[in-house]
C-alpha cells in the first residue's frame, strides 16, 4: 500500500473518492475528482486510486477523449435492492435504537441545539445552504 | 454481612452520579473503556449479591436442602437476613437476569436483521456502502468486518472536507470496536438499571471518541463540528417536548460540538483510579460474600454428615442429634 497522504489511514482515500463520485452522481475525470477533494493531493495519487477502485470492480469507467471518466455503477436493479435494504435498516434504526446495534452519525436535536448548530454554520462560513426545516 | 452486600449498590449509584462528570473530565478514549469495565464489574457484583441473598432463603426450602445435602433446619439458624429481604432479592435477581437475557436476545435479533439488510446492499468499497436515497443518513454496522452505510443524500449535503470528516468518524467507530463498548455497557445497565446513566455516557463517549479521531485525521475539529451540524440539521428528528430525553442536562450534540471546539481534557489519573476503585471494591465484595456463603454451606454439609454418622454410632434419635448439632454450629458461626 502507498503511504497514506495527509494523515489518511489506509483505505481512507478510496472511501473519499467513492463518496465524491456518489455525491456528484455523474461521471468524473480524475482532475474533477481531485478538484472536488480539495486538498493538495497529487494528480497521480488520485489516478492511482481511481484505477485501483476500477480494478476492484467498485467503479466503472468510460474512455472520454484521451482519458477516462469514472462513476459508480448503478443499474436499476442494484438501486432497487439497495433501497429495500436501506429501508429495512432505517426501520431497525428507528425501532430498536435502544439495543445500540447501529451507531448513527446524527443525534436528535432540541430547539436550543438547532440554534447552536445554525450559529456554528453561520460563523464559520461554510457553503451557504438554507436548512429546510426552519420554522422560526 | 448485609451492610457489606449493600456496598456494590452504593458503588452503582456513585458511578451513575459521577458518570457525566467523569466523561467530561477524561478523554473519551480513556472514559469509554473505563466506564464500560466499571459498569460491567459493578453490575456483575450486584447480580451476585442479589443471587446470594436469594439463595440463603431458597436454601431453607426442604427440597433444595435435600438436593444440596444439608439439613434445612441447619440454615434456619442463619437469622441474619430477614426472609422478606431474601425473597425480594431472589425475585429481583431473577427479574434482572431475565432483563439481561432479553437485552441479549434483542441485540441478536437486531444484528440478524441488520445482517439480512446488509447482504442486499451493494458493496461499493471495502467497508463503504452507498445507498441511492435522498434522506441524509449515515451509520455503521458491526457486521462482516464492519460496514459504513451512507446515503447519497448525506454525501450531497456535505462539502468534500466534511464528507471526509463524516467517513473518518464512522470508520473510527469500526476501527476501535465502539459498538462492543456500547453493547456491553447497555448489557450492564439491563442487569442493573441503576447503571443506565453510565450506559448513556458510554454511548456519548464513543461519539466523542470518534469525533476526536476524525478531527485528528482531518486536522481540524471545526470541520467535524460543521459536518455534524449540517447533517443533524438536515436529518433532525426533533425530540418531543416533555419526552424522556429532556430530562438529560446536556444534549449529545452540544456536548460533541463543545468537545470539538475546545481543547481536549487533560488526563486525570485520580478520576480514572477512583472509577476503577468502584469496580475493584464491588468485585471484591461479591467474591468475599460468595466464599462466605460457600463456606457456610460446606459447614452445614459437614455437620449434617457428622450428625448422620454420630446418629448411627450412638443409636440416638435424629431429633436429638439435630438439636445437638444446631447448638454446635451456632457456636461455630458465632466465632
Amino acid at each position: 500500500m502507498a503511504a497514506a497522504p495527509h494523515g489518511r489511514p489506509r483505505g481512507a482515500l478510496e472511501r473519499d473518492v467513492l463518496a465524491c463520485l456518489a455525491a456528484a452522481g455523474r461521471p468524473m475525470s480524475p482532475g474533477e475528482v481531485r478538484a472536488d477533494l480539495g486538498d493538495e493531493l497529487a494528480y497521480t495519487t488520485v489516478m492511482t486510486t481511481l484505477s485501483r477502485l476500477h480494478a476492484k470492480g467498485a467503479i466503472s469507467r468510460q474512455a472520454v477523449g484521451r482519458g477516462y471518466q469514472y462513476e459508480l455503477p448503478g443499474g436499476p436493479d442494484a438501486a432497487q435492492a439497495s433501497m429495500t435494504a436501506h429501508r429495512m435498516l432505517r426501520l431497525l434504526d428507528a425501532g430498536a435504537d435502544r439495543a445500540g446495534v447501529l451507531s448513527r452519525f446524527v443525534a436528535d436535536l432540541r430547539p436550543e441545539d438547532e440554534e447552536l448548530l445554525t450559529n456554528l454554520l453561520g460563523e464559520t462560513g461554510g457553503p451557504d445552504r438554507d436548512e429546510g426545516p426552519d420554522p422560526a | 454481612m448485609i451492610a457489606l452486600g449493600l456496598i456494590p449498590f452504593a458503588c452503582s449509584l456513585l458511578l451513575a452520579l459521577t458518570a457525566t462528570a467523569l466523561s467530561r473530565r477524561l478523554s473519551p478514549g480513556v472514559a469509554t473503556p473505563l466506564l464500560t469495565l466499571t459498569a460491567l464489574a459493578t453490575s456483575l457484583a450486584t447480580g451476585i449479591v442479589l443471587s446470594l441473598a436469594g439463595f440463603t432463603v431458597l436454601a431453607r426450602l426442604p427440597l433444595i436442602a435435600a438436593l444440596g445435602g444439608w439439613p434445612d433446619d441447619r440454615l434456619k439458624a442463619w437469622r441474619q437476613l430477614p426472609t422478606g429481604w431474601g425473597v425480594t432479592a431472589a425475585v429481583l435477581a431473577a427479574a434482572l437476569l431475565a432483563s439481561a437475557l432479553f437485552y441479549l436476545a434483542r441485540v441478536a435479533w437486531d444484528l440478524s436483521q441488520a445482517h439480512r439488510a446488509c447482504r442486499r446492499l451493494p458493496r461499493t468499497g471495502d467497508q463503504l456502502m452507498i445507498t441511492p436515497e435522498e434522506h441524509p443518513t449515515a451509520f455503521t454496522l458491526p457486521l462482516r468486518g464492519g460496514a459504513i452505510v451512507v446515503s447519497t443524500g448525506m454525501l450531497r449535503l456535505l462539502p468534500a472536507d466534511e464528507r471526509r470528516a463524516l467517513l473518518a468518524h464512522e470508520s473510527a467507530h469500526l476501527r476501535r470496536y465502539h459498538t462492543a463498548y456500547v453493547l456491553l455497557a447497555s448489557l450492564a445497565a439491563a442487569a442493573n438499571p441503576l447503571l443506565r446513566p453510565v450506559a448513556r455516557q458510554v454511548r456519548l463517549a464513543v461519539e466523542l471518541w470518534a469525533d476526536q479521531l476524525a478531527a485528528d485525521e482531518v486536522g481540524d475539529g471545526l470541520v467535524v463540528a460543521r459536518a455534524l451540524a449540517r447533517a443533524s440539521l438536515a436529518a433532525s428528528r426533533p425530540s418531543q417536548p416533555g419526552g424522556f430525553r429532556l430530562a438529560v442536562a446536556e444534549s449529545d450534540v452540544s456536548a460533541r460540538v463543545h468537545a470539538l471546539t475546545h481543547l481536549p481534557p487533560r488526563f486525570r489519573p485520580w478520576a480514572a483510579a477512583s472509577t476503577l476503585g468502584l469496580a475493584v471494591v464491588s468485585s471484591a465484595i461479591a467474591i468475599t460474600l460468595t466464599f462466605a456463603l460457600h463456606n457456610r454451606i460446606e459447614l452445614a454439609q459437614l455437620v449434617s454428615a457428622r450428625t448422620v454418622s454420630a446418629d448411627q454410632h450412638h443409636g440416638l434419635t435424629v431429633r436429638t442429634a439435630a438439636r445437638h448439632s444446631t447448638h454446635r454450629t451456632d457456636g461455630l458461626s458465632l466465632r
